[in-house]
């Protein structure tokens, strides 16, 4: 079968491949193989290159992380969320000292330290899943821009169709971690407006910060392990609560370190790398697939940086509700 | 000569001077009596050596090299090579960390005389034994360098000593021949010359007499050490250890008889190829050649291990290319695994990459020029893929290629860069001008017999004034 394509059209159709996924057959068909060649050729002549394309602006696109968030009104704050889920008592300082007596208060207090840790987690759950999105977004747009060049490059009869398919599955696939972080988020926004009380409406239009809180640069003033310990070993009735509170410590300071690592150590050293495949690019010793390559690599970087202070603040939750003499709260 | 130490001449306080400094690198007492080394890290083309002793002869050219000095002692020549590590500029913006020999890598040219009698020193300072081959010599075997076969190796911070007499004239190499994948990748190689005792009925006097060798490194971009394992990869395509447009030109007198003597270090053949003239092989890593056996070519290919030598008259002014015609080894280091973006509209896709890498800007789509004139930053000690520019615009070049340029007021002698060449009124490649005529184009498909009945189409076009691609219809 013969496919004419009239030479103004060529390009409009292998454009249009890209909202469809897989580029036509015709595309690279002996039939107007030299007219597209010649065509392809011509147009980046005329384009201009890299001058102009500096110029470029983006397609009208919508990524399926797209969400019709909310945009006016304040942010919510873990603070703000905790005092609303506890309202109208305040929340009492969090230090090992005031930690003492805990253990007596519990059956006074554990309701209110109980639901002021879950809001605290579901807070931060809430958060966590808006930061998720925001890097599945950018997940997205990586995967989105390397399988678009895929496309183009087959069209023009650059690559083979194997590889070009290869992106756009990675592409469909993107698109479903999408649509999980925008329910993720959508599902912990509403668990976080049960926890706090809100009505519908308040919950529609709540505000969160787009981060986690940032790693703090001290610990927790907390006795050390061997300490609790040997107040497990006095056989008072506070042992348990020792033991417990040794454990969720250990694994407080053992998070803080992974979090720290990732951000000190590894974020740096991502940062480096990307900055190192941009000069390999400049100097034609990588492709823009590898670079796209990358960016992937150092999105998946920041996902792990981030699970892993999501990590340490529920840690932090578990061992600050222990302090208060409620171990179970928040954990 | 910027030598690190001048070469002393000969005399008994001289010699003992050298023996003193010489001593505190090797331990045997028996060895008080070396030359003293002489150390070259320039990695410009030195003034060639004027022999002040021994027979008269006309001394080579080494590009981007410079010629051993040696002291006469009892009627024998003798040159003190040391093996060492070395820091070598391959280029602006790229220096590499080799092994050489003198401060240098290639290792100085040795120049003698047919007949002479020559007696090398061999001082080890690296860290691994090694032996040198003298590639092509007629010597006794134990003199031939391999080590483990026909001398023991001459261990790390130990002198060795080679006496043989060069017996036939030509152009000759040497090498290690001890871990000698590595070494000879680390750039360990220099040349050597024999020059005829008297007038020889193949070996012609020339005016000019060049000499270096192909040689290459896999050096990853950002890194500066090469990688000693490396089988065929090679990235770095170089005449004696420096690449396009840090090899020094051919720089000639109109009329000059030339020689250019190569030889092939690295693991693949190279198609030497010259602009403007023609050339006959006058000889080859076996002696001259037979006239009966000599042709003119433009192009001669020199296969690893091999050495040839080309003559020409440059009899025609002007800048000539000369330059290995494997066009990715007149490329500096490159990717191997990019798509080819020719042709690919980045329209909506540019900004959309930009998004995720901010730093990004689009190349290639109308081939590969553009690297040149963007100057991006690349990663540190890497010389762009194709670079330089000439009198008339960016080169696009890198790798194996140089230029003769051969000038009528060239000194005998003066081997200095004349500048770019003035070409004559009229004589350069220019674009048509308007009102101009312009032949008719042929026809685009040639599948299709010329009929008056087919369906061939005949475009007739006007001269345009402004672009370039206009021509294709």
């Amino acid at each position: 079968m013969k496919l004419l394509v009239p030479r103004a059209m060529a390009l409009p159709m292998a454009l249009a491949t890209l909202c469809i996924g897989v580029a036509p057959a015709a595309a690279v068909a002996p039939a107007g193989q030299d007219e597209a060649w010649r065509n392809a050729n011509e147009r980046v002549a005329k384009i201009g290159g890299w001058r102009t394309y500096a110029r470029d602006s983006l397609p009208n696109d919508t990524s399926p992380c797209a969400i019709a968030g909310p945009t006016t009104g304040e942010t919510l704050t873990g603070a703000a969320a905790m005092t609303a889920a506890v309202a109208p008592r305040p929340w009492p300082p969090l230090s090992w000292q005031q930690a003492e007596g805990s253990s007596r208060r519990v059956a006074v207090d554990g309701d209110l330290v109980a639901t002021a840790s879950k809001a605290r987690a579901a807070w931060l759950a809430a958060v966590h899943a808006e930061a998720s999105l925001q890097l599945a977004a950018r997940h997205y747009d990586a995967v989105d821009a390397a399988a678009d060049l895929a496309t183009r490059l087959h069209a023009v009869g650059n690559l083979p169709l194997a590889e070009a398919v290869h992106e756009q599955k990675a592409r469909a696939e993107a698109a479903i971690g999408c649509l999980d972080a925008v329910h993720e988020r959508q599902h912990a926004r509403w668990a976080l407006a049960r926890h706090i009380k809100l009505d519908p409406v308040a919950a529609a239009s709540l505000r969160l910060p787009e981060n986690l809180p940032a790693l703090p640069t001290a610990l927790l003033a907390a006795p050390r392990q061997s300490e609790l310990l040997a107040r497990s070993n006095q056989a008072s009735p506070g042992a348990p609560l020792a033991l417990r509170l040794a454990e969720l410590e250990s694994t407080y300071r053992h998070r803080w370190a992974v979090a720290q690592r990732h951000e000190k150590e590894i974020r740096p050293l991502v940062e480096k790398l990307r900055e190192e495949s941009v000069l390999r690019y400049n100097g034609m010793l990588i492709g823009p697939d590898e670079l796209l390559k990358v960016a992937r690599e150092a999105l998946d970087a920041e996902r792990a940086a981030l699970a892993a202070l999501a990590a340490f603040w529920q840690a932090d939750i578990a061992l600050q509700s222990a302090l208060m003499g409620h171990p179970e709260s928040g954990d | 000569m910027n030598s690190r130490r001048q070469f002393l001449q000969l005399g008994a306080a001289a010699a003992l001077g050298g023996a003193a400094t010489a001593a505190t690198a090797v331990s045997r007492s028996a060895l008080a009596a070396l030359p003293e080394p002489v150390i070259q890290t320039s990695p410009l083309t030195q003034v060639p050596l004027v022999p002040n002793n021994g027979r008269p002869y006309n001394p080579v050219v080494t590009l981007n090299g410079w010629t051993l000095p040696w002291r006469m002692k009892d009627g024998v020549k003798e040159f003190h090579l040391i093996a060492e590590p070395v820091v070598r500029e391959l280029a602006p913006g790229t220096r590499a960390n080799l092994w050489g020999y003198n401060g240098s890598s290639p290792g100085p040219t040795i120049e003698v005389v047919e007949g002479d009698k020559v007696r090398i020193f061999v001082t080890n300072k690296l860290p691994e034994h090694t032996a040198v081959h003298w590639h092509g010599q007629r010597l006794p075997n134990g003199m031939d360098g391999v080590g483990g076969l026909t001398q023991p190796q001459i261990p790390a911070g130990k002198t060795f000593v080679y006496e043989f007499t060069a017996r036939r004239p030509g152009t000759f190499m040497y090498h290690p021949h001890a871990d000698e994948m590595v070494q000879i990748a680390m750039g360990m190689f220099g040349f050597w010359v024999t020059h005829p005792k008297q007038k020889h009925p193949l070996i012609a006097e020339v005016d000019r007499d060049f000499c270096f060798i192909l040689n290459a490194f896999d050096i990853e971009p950002g890194s500066a050490t090469p990688k000693v394992m490396t089988m065929l990869e090679f990235n770095l395509w170089c005449w004696n250890s420096r690449m396009f447009p840090a090899i020094d030109s051919f720089n000639v007198r109109q009329g000059d008889r030339v020689r250019i003597r190569i030889g092939n270090l690295t693991m693949t053949n190279h198609p030497i190829h010259l602009h403007g003239h023609e050339f006959e092989i006058t000889g080859t890593d076996g002696g001259p050649t037979p006239k009966s056996a000599r042709w003119p070519e433009i192009t001669t290919d020199i296969a690893v291990g091999q050495m040839r030598q080309i003559e020409f008259i440059a009899d025609e002014l002007g800048d000539w290319a000369i330059h290995c015609h494997k066009s990715h080894h007149t490329m500096n280091a490159m990717g191997h695994k990019l798509p080819t973006l020719i042709g690919v509209d980045h329209t909506g896709l540019a900004a959309k990459i930009r998004k995720v890498v901010p730093d990004y800007m689009v190349m290639g789509e109308r081939g590969m020029a553009d690297m040149q004139e963007m100057e991006m930053p690349l990663p540190e000690n890497t010389v762009p893929m194709m670079t330089d520019t000439g009198p008339m615009g960016p080169l696009e070049m890198g790798g194996m290629f140089s230029v003769l340029k051969v000038r009528k007021e060239q000194k005998p002698g003066d081997y200095s860069d004349p500048g770019w060449f003035k070409h004559p009124p009229g004589t350069v490649a220019r674009q048509v001008g308007a009102g101009e005529t312009a032949m008719t184009p042929a026809t685009r498909d040639p599948g299709t017999p010329t009929s008056p009945a087919g369906p061939v189409e005949l475009t007739v076009r006007k001269p345009g004034g402004n672009a370039g691609h206009s021509s294709h219809h």
